[in-house]
């Protein structure tokens, strides 16, 4: 079930909060900590039954999570006893990964061999298992830790580490966590009783991604669409158009969904980290990853970046390890070409950002602030596209080497810019051009206030940091939640479901 | 003065602040809980009284929710509910052709069963074996079947049906969260405002809808017939017959759909819509005749079936603003479906021209195929005007 489903919202959450609750209070912590476990494998086993339906169900996925838990319980509890720990942690993550490759690469590896050698292997096209890329790094940041000697032993306990994996406001699409950073939350007595202020302030956080996903995100959604299923018939204001959509519906999307598990986590008592802290805002690249999915960054700086040797060994083993980094980080998103070449971009967009720093010499704010979104809009182009030809025609649209095309009477007042080389056509002709209200300008005008929002406006947490529990809060917000749940009647789902 | 307070009376103090600041906090979380109550409500309270699905079956008043335009894009939505509220015990399954063409209470139906009109826009032969299945489902003792195929309908393609069919669907009762899902929603609401508008232009006091029928449309078509019959020629080269494959799938359903019938004992009657003959021609101009004639062929194999899909009085009328039988190329009118109902039921044939709907079984299929190859070009050599129409319209999709 999504987050923003009838069922979720009016039936299971619920539910789950009133029976979690009343265990606390009749102090059966273990039973209340079971019935989160119970609730969280309802919620995926839902999932994996209703959520899509063009796919069959995968009813074999919610085994295969009850053994990934297993496993990795029982590897941890190796690494810690055995005096081969190390080689624990090896077995542990090769298997975690072979999981994960097996089930999201083989189709891309297979096609990619069949069209190198010409050959025609296959097998039966697989499904996704739902959360696994985020299961999966939270485990093996679990071994890791351990292996460090950083989980505590204290800590270790099938029951919470079962609730630490299967959690239903991340399992499917994070933030990705770490195991010492829930498991004191988990253990806390003080968090099986209700808390009057972090549900208020956990329902507020909910109702504002809410709104960001349903109300914003999910109307952006049709253009998004409508752009890149032209991708090769696209001017130069449809392709900008579709790569700010893009840039846009992603942000709401993905941080609406990082702000309803955090809300929904709070109103259960259990704090998650922040993933989103305005990237828009980003004035230059690392800044962007400092802001951007930010458990996902973190997690690729402290188990891929450092093990690799960072920045320690010397500046061309630094190139190599950002640019090692970035790819993968681009291929967990997906197999696919795309997906890579977004890795490869990103990895030299922080390449450059680290050559440049050399340099000593500070940019001017707006112009790193231009730089850092235009190189990002162009590695969400290839993200969202269907393959690099797509994404290599809408950036030739974008740049206008199908023409730079300006909306308005042929034959009006601009007509003298026909001399410029410009083009000048009627709102009418310009297909691929959404419509708000009717009107394709009114479009433009929402993704250029959409853009000023995203650069200037506040963001969740901070919003929250000024919460006062008033009617002047209340109302508004509640206002805001009733729309939002008017819209729900509309087919959408969340983005990162899929990677 | 502070010393002399006694411990416990501060923390007293500091209990009540935190206990003033809960209920900030318990107020606030009801307030926010509360507020949208308010427009659910009305949202919901105007979607239930306009009812523009006709999904809640709240009264249906001249000029205010008796016409509901809106079904017209729901039928994936309105007929699984109507098949669940009336358990028809005779259905009629189609396409767009069946719901304006077939009449449940043609005069050939003197019995007393409960008779529905199923038909769907745009289906292929899956959702029509799921309608099928549907009405099985909600009526155990389902007599007859009147079943009108199209040669879209057996397209090798995956054509996108909307969510809400899946909801409904293969159940015998609408999910209560699928009702509240679409009585809180704007989307519904603004339906409601267009059943609301239409409802105060409107002087009709007959439903768009009866049993599943559509009447005629209460706006009398102002447009010029040529540019109807244009229009839907564009839109068939556009969508069906573009990468036309015929689907070995379909035929499968087709199969399914007799076997259940002959097992349960269902009285089935099978029959191609009638087109006009410039759809035909259309076919033809895709480069899909071949396909066209293979398609009747593998039916008729499978089943009987009535022909109406042929050159003869009805289909091959000129295209003009008078025309009776063909609101375009591809629709035709209530007339002729009660003609189409007389010839399948056996019911005053006198009045069914003599060519019109041949019986058509495994053993004269060729000599029909043939029929209507020469009925064909006698048609192209008669009408050159309707072949180039066709033809010009193919030339600029091709383009």
């Amino acid at each position: 079930m999504f987050f923003n489903s009838y069922i979720f919202l009016f039936v299971f959450f619920p539910i789950t909060l009133i029976v979690y609750f009343s265990l606390g209070r009749m102090k059966l912590i273990r039973l209340a900590l079971a019935w989160l476990g119970i609730t969280s494998l309802i919620f995926y086993a839902h999932a994996n039954f209703f959520l899509f339906e063009q796919l069959p169900v995968t009813p074999q996925y919610i085994f295969l999570l009850i053994f990934s838990i297993f496993l990795n319980y029982q590897i941890g509890s190796l690494i810690r006893a055995s005096s081969r720990g190390k080689l624990w942690l090896w077995v542990g993550i090769i298997i975690n990964l072979s999981i994960l490759a097996y089930y999201k690469y083989t189709n891309f590896a297979l096609t990619s061999l069949n069209g190198l050698f010409n050959t025609d292997w296959q097998i039966a096209q697989l499904i996704l298992p739902l959360g696994i890329s985020f299961y999966t790094f939270n485990q093996i940041a679990y071994l890791v830790d351990t292996y460090k000697g950083e989980v505590k032993n204290r800590y270790s306990d099938f029951l919470i580490y079962s609730v630490f994996v299967s959690f239903f406001p991340y399992i499917t699409s994070g933030p990705i966590v770490r195991y010492n950073e829930i498991v004191p939350e988990l253990t806390k007595l003080r968090n099986f009783f209700f808390s009057q202020k972090n549900f208020a302030l956990g329902l507020t956080w909910f109702c504002l991604g809410l709104a960001k996903k349903v109300l914003i995100a999910d109307n952006i959604a049709p253009w998004v669409t409508t752009a890149f299923s032209h991708a090769r018939e696209l001017n130069f204001l449809e392709a900008w158009v579709g790569a700010l959509s893009y840039t846009l519906q992603l942000y709401f999307d993905f941080s609406g969904y990082s702000d309803m598990a955090i809300g929904l986590g709070l109103m259960l008592n259990i704090k998650l980290p922040i993933n989103f802290n305005s990237p828009y805002k980003a004035v230059s690249i690392s800044d962007f990853w400092r802001r951007w999915h930010i458990t996902l960054s973190n997690f690729l700086r402290d188990y891929l970046y450092i093990p690799l040797g960072g920045s320690r060994q010397g500046e061309v083993r630094r190139y190599t390890n950002l640019l090692l980094t970035m790819l993968l980080g681009g291929l967990w998103h997906g197999a696919g070409w795309t997906f890579i070449l977004w890795g490869i971009l990103h990895g030299s967009y922080l390449c450059i950002n680290h050559g440049w720093r050399q340099f000593k010499i500070t940019l001017p704010k707006f112009v790193g602030w231009l730089l850092t979104m235009t190189a990002v809009i162009v590695s969400w182009v290839f993200f969202r596209a269907a393959n690099l030809g797509d994404g290599w025609a809408i950036i030739k649209g974008m740049v206008g080497l199908n023409g730079i095309v300006i909306p308005g009477n042929p034959q009006g007042k601009m007509a003298f810019l026909q001399g410029f080389g410009f083009k000048i056509q009627a709102w009418s002709d310009l297909s691929h051009l959404p419509q708000v209200f009717g009107s394709q300008f009114y479009c433009i005008l929402c993704i250029l206030g959409l853009l000023l929002g995203v650069a200037f406006l506040p963001n969740t947490q901070e919003l929250i940091a000024k919460f006062k529990p008033t009617w002047w809060w209340a109302l508004p917000l509640g206002l805001m939640t009733s729309l939002s749940l008017l819209s729900l009647n509309r087919v959408s789902q969340f983005l990162y479901f899929q990677f | 003065m502070f010393k002399l307070i006694p411990k416990p009376v501060n923390k007293l103090i500091s209990a009540d602040k935190s206990k003033s600041r809960n209920q900030q906090y318990r107020r606030f979380s009801l307030g926010l809980l509360g507020a949208p109550l308010v427009p659910l409500f009305t949202v919901g309270l105007i979607n239930c009284l306009i009812d523009p699905y006709g999904i809640v079956k709240t009264p249906a008043l001249r000029k205010f929710n008796l016409l509901k335009p809106v079904q017209d894009d729901q039928t994936r939505l309105v007929k699984p509910v109507g098949i669940i509220q009336l358990k028809p015990q005779r259905v009629f399954l189609g396409s767009s052709r069946t719901i304006l063409g077939l009449d449940p209470a043609h005069g050939a139906f003197r019995d007393n069963l409960v008779t529905y009109n199923a038909g769907l826009t745009g289906p292929n032969m899956d959702d029509i074996k799921a309608y099928f299945d549907h009405a099985l489902l909600n009526q155990r003792d389902l007599k007859e079947v009147v079943l009108a195929l199209d040669f879209f309908m057996f397209k090798d393609a995956d054509l996108p049906s909307s969510r809400t069919d899946n909801q409904i669907l293969g159940k015998t009762q609408i999910p209560p969260l699928e009702l509240v899902r679409l009585t809180l929603s704007l989307d519904t609401l603004a339906s409601s405002e267009k059943t609301l508008q239409d409802n105060l232009k409107s002087d009709s006091s007959e439903p768009y809808y009866f049993y599943g029928m559509r009447r005629a449309s209460e706006t009398p078509d102002k447009k010029d017939k040529i540019d109807s019959f244009k229009h839907q020629i564009n839109n068939y080269l556009n969508t069906f017959y573009k990468d036309y494959r015929l689907s070995p799938n379909s035929f499968q359903k087709l199969q399914e759909i007799i076997e259940i019938c002959r097992q349960k004992n269902i009285n089935l009657k099978v029959l191609v819509s009638p087109i006009h003959a410039t759809q035909m021609q259309t076919i033809e101009a895709a480069g899909l005749w071949a396909d066209f004639e293979n398609w009747k062929r593998e039916i008729s194999k499978i089943t009987p079936f009535f022909d109406f899909a042929t050159y003869n009085q009805i289909t091959t009328e000129p295209i003009s603003n008078t025309m009776k039988n063909f609101s375009d190329s591809a629709h035709y009118t209530k007339t002729v479906g009660d003609l189409v109902l007389n010839r399948v039921f056996n019911y005053r044939e006198s009045e069914v021209p003599k060519d019109f709907g041949v019986y058509v079984n495994y053993q004269n299929i060729e000599s029909h195929l043939e029929t209507i190859s020469t009925n064909k070009n006698i048609w192209v050599k008669k009408t050159p005007q309707e072949v180039k129409i066709v033809n010009n319209i193919y030339q600029q999709t091709k383009k």
